[in-house]
């Protein structure tokens, strides 16, 4: 194998992405483009969640807190509810997402401050809980989210304030530092999860999409050697001297490339547009794209020599790495659900590994540690990948 | 230069449960320095032949030894030395003339100042230097034929196999494709090249004719056009049709081909022109134009494919 026919097959299939359009829209800027889409879509509903309130409390602690829900921009108050009946066909009728309901007490509960002494419970509970409409899990999460914070800020807010006013009406210091520290101790306030317990959010949705949008190098190069059979070009190629070998890694090499320019934007969306935290090493995070890509690209390889038709073996890919990737990664439904022989299967999925590098490393901030037996995996299905395929390949036509 | 041997190859047809023979027992030897012509009609196995013998396609009989190798066991062996031009354009389309030839000098190892030097002269050569900026698909017909040829003439093969280079190209390309392999030839290559058109058969040092893939004459087109066994009269007659009906039933007469406006008459040697005049005239046929002429290779192929469409296993054996 000689680098020069390497070099030559990878420049002239550079051409062919650069002059094809399609290819440059779909290779160039698509994973980028599907990251966003997706996450937005996904997300779009984040603002102003349709919230009703059943105030069984009457306090003007309760209205306070009414109205500093409604202040957010991830809920909206649209209007109060009598009893629960009423708050359930609100939420089946799907006029709330997030039913709010104080309960009797919730305002002196607020100004009561002596009972976070005599509380030896881990967390303060107030009188004050959520129903949330879980199927969408993503706008499900922020709302929550955004309830409970709120609502936390203002318990706090309010119990500052009764020890501010003790504090200057001549209180032991000693102790209003104590009831503060009692104040650290988080809210517990029940949640009830409607229609979809496990919530997943957006933080955990990009990093998987990174690794999902990642696999369309690898499905576009499923079509390259089927394309030269379609095109005639085939006969006069495998008719020249260049070792086999050389004709896939030339292939492979463009399409690479592309993948690595992808994660680069990739990790920058998700960073400034998406305010993912990316917690790992940089530098490992980079040559792991590059081995997952160069995974997905010799599966992509493996199906281009084994299927002598373009569209046949784009959407064999597309099957193979599409429809598991989004359903079996671990990107909506935990792997853990499986039943064990899916599992086994999801292993040899190169996206499997790939969201679980991905997740890991941005929010986790995992490294080869933890990792390690993904990457082994990586390993494995990139060099297997490209053995089988030089064998399979053959510089003949039928 | 080339050596088979009961070479073969048979097409399994999957969905049909049957199989196809498109090459059948072929032996044959081409020396170095030939201008072979393979002639036949369409799927003949002629594409079938060059493939196998470019080590593109594996034989399923016999043997095939190319330069030396065998190009069932070791095809890449013979890959360096030689140049295939496929029946269908087998460039890259999107690629401009000199991208084309470029790739080409790379897969060859044409480097350094010789690169330039022969990609220039190689499109002077085949009248392309005035397009080298143009991309493969936005060349003519004719002028994707002679990149083709130019690309596999890049590293000066030893072997030139060239699967109907003219088919589809205009006369006057043809007549410069020709001269162009005439040049080559002269040069010293070994050149096989398939065509469907007699008038290029005849340019060759020696031509095969290959029909329902054997190969059933081979020889010099001047010792081919002997192996006619009959005379040739031409016969020119208000209706041909006619005339042909009758001198199909008329004994002495071995074959009776149509070319346009006269009919190729083939009849047992020492037939007397005369006695076919009266015969003609006797069945109210008054030939305009009646005289001997010199076989041609077209009428000599004919008349062998037609022996062996009558008796396949006959003609095959002989």
């Amino acid at each position: 194998m000689k680098a020069r026919h390497v070099w030559a097959i990878a420049r002239k299939e550079w051409l062919h992405i650069i002059r094809d359009p399609l290819s440059v829209f779909l290779l160039g800027i698509g994973p980028v483009l599907m990251l966003i889409l997706v996450s937005y879509a996904m997300a779009a509903d984040v603002k102003n969640v349709p919230t009703v309130i059943l105030d069984q409390d009457g306090s003007p602690q309760a209205a306070a807190l009414i109205e500093q829900l409604d202040a957010t921009q991830t809920l909206n108050v649209t209007g109060s509810v009598p009893d629960e009946g009423a708050a359930n066909d609100k939420l089946e009728r799907r006029e709330a997402k997030l039913v709010a309901i104080i309960e009797p007490g919730f305002g002196a509960q607020t100004q009561d401050v002596d009972a976070l002494a005599s509380t030896d419970a881990q967390a303060f509970q107030p009188h004050l809980r959520f129903i949330i409409d879980g199927t969408d899990p993503v706008s499900a999460e922020t709302a929550i989210e955004a309830a409970l914070n709120e609502s936390e800020r203002f318990i706090t807010a309010q119990m500052n304030a009764t020890l501010d006013a003790r504090l200057a009406a001549g209180a032991d210091p000693a102790r209003i530092a104590a009831l503060r520290q009692q104040l650290q101790v988080p809210i517990d306030t029940t949640v009830e999860n409607r229609y979809n317990p496990n919530l997943k959010a957006i933080w955990s949705l990009v990093p998987a999409l990174i690794a999902v949008v990642l696999t369309l190098p690898g499905m576009s190069i499923s079509t390259v050697i089927a394309r030269e059979r379609t095109l005639g070009t085939f006969e006069g190629l495998v008719a020249t001297p260049i070792h086999k070998q050389a004709i896939l890694l030339g292939k492979a090499i463009p399409y690479m490339a592309l993948a690595l320019v992808n994660v680069a934007l990739m990790l920058v969306v998700a960073r400034v547009v998406f305010g993912v935290p990316f917690r790992g090493s940089l530098l490992l995070y980079l040559a792991l794209s590059g081995l997952y890509a160069f995974a997905t690209l010799a599966v992509g390889m493996l199906f281009s020599i084994l299927i002598h038709n373009s569209e046949a073996a784009l959407w064999a890919s597309m099957l193979f790495f599409l429809f598991p990737g989004m359903l079996l990664s671990g990107m909506f439904f935990p792997v853990e659900v499986f039943p064990f022989v899916v599992r086994i299967e999801t292993l040899e999925l190169p996206v499997v590994s790939g969201v679980i590098i991905n997740r890991g490393m941005f929010l986790q901030g995992t490294g080869l540690r933890e990792l390690w037996w993904n990457i082994l995996l990586l390993l494995i299905i990139a060099v297997e990948g490209f053995e089988i395929a030089g064998r399979l390949f053959k510089k003949r036509i039928a | 230069m080339i050596h088979l041997e009961h070479l073969g190859r048979t097409f399994k047809e999957r969905l049909r449960h049957r199989s196809v023979q498109a090459v059948h027992d072929l032996t044959l030897d081409i020396a170095p320095g030939e201008l072979f012509g393979l002639v036949g009609p369409d799927g003949a196995g002629k594409t079938t032949t060059l493939r196998m013998l470019a080590g593109i396609l594996k034989p399923t009989e016999g043997r095939a030894e190319v330069a030396g190798h065998d190009v069932a066991q070791d095809p890449e062996a013979i890959k360096s030395i030689l140049g295939y031009m496929p029946q269908q354009f087998g460039l890259y389309g999107d690629l401009t003339v000199d991208e084309n030839m470029a790739f080409m000098c790379d897969v060859f190892d044409v480097t350094g100042e010789e690169r330039e030097a022969r990609i220039r002269d190689l499109l002077a050569f085949t009248g392309l230097g005035a397009f080298r900026a143009r991309r493969g698909r936005a060349l003519s017909g004719g002028m994707q034929k002679k990149l083709s040829l130019a690309a596999c003439l890049i590293h000066r093969p030893r072997l030139l196999l060239l699967d109907e280079p003219t088919t589809g190209v205009d006369p006057v390309a043809r007549r410069e494709f020709w001269d162009v392999l005439t040049t080559l030839h002269a040069d010293g290559s070994t050149v096989i090249v398939s065509t469907p058109y007699m008038d290029e058969a005849e340019r060759c040092n020696r031509v095969g004719l290959m029909y329902d893939g054997h190969l059933m004459i081979c020889d010099t087109p001047a010792a081919i056009k002997r192996m006619l066994p009959g005379d040739v009269f031409a016969l020119q007659a208000p209706d041909l049709n006619h005339a042909a009906d009758v001198l199909n039933a008329m004994p002495g007469v071995s074959d009776v081909q149509s070319y346009g406006d006269r009919l190729s008459v083939i009849m047992e040697r020492g037939s007397d022109i005369e006695r076919l005049r009266r015969d003609l005239a006797h069945e109210g046929i008054e030939a305009i134009d009646l005289r001997p002429v010199p076989p041609r290779l077209e009428e000599t192929f004919i008349y062998f494919v037609r022996r062996y469409a009558a008796e396949p296993q006959q003609a095959a054996a002989s």
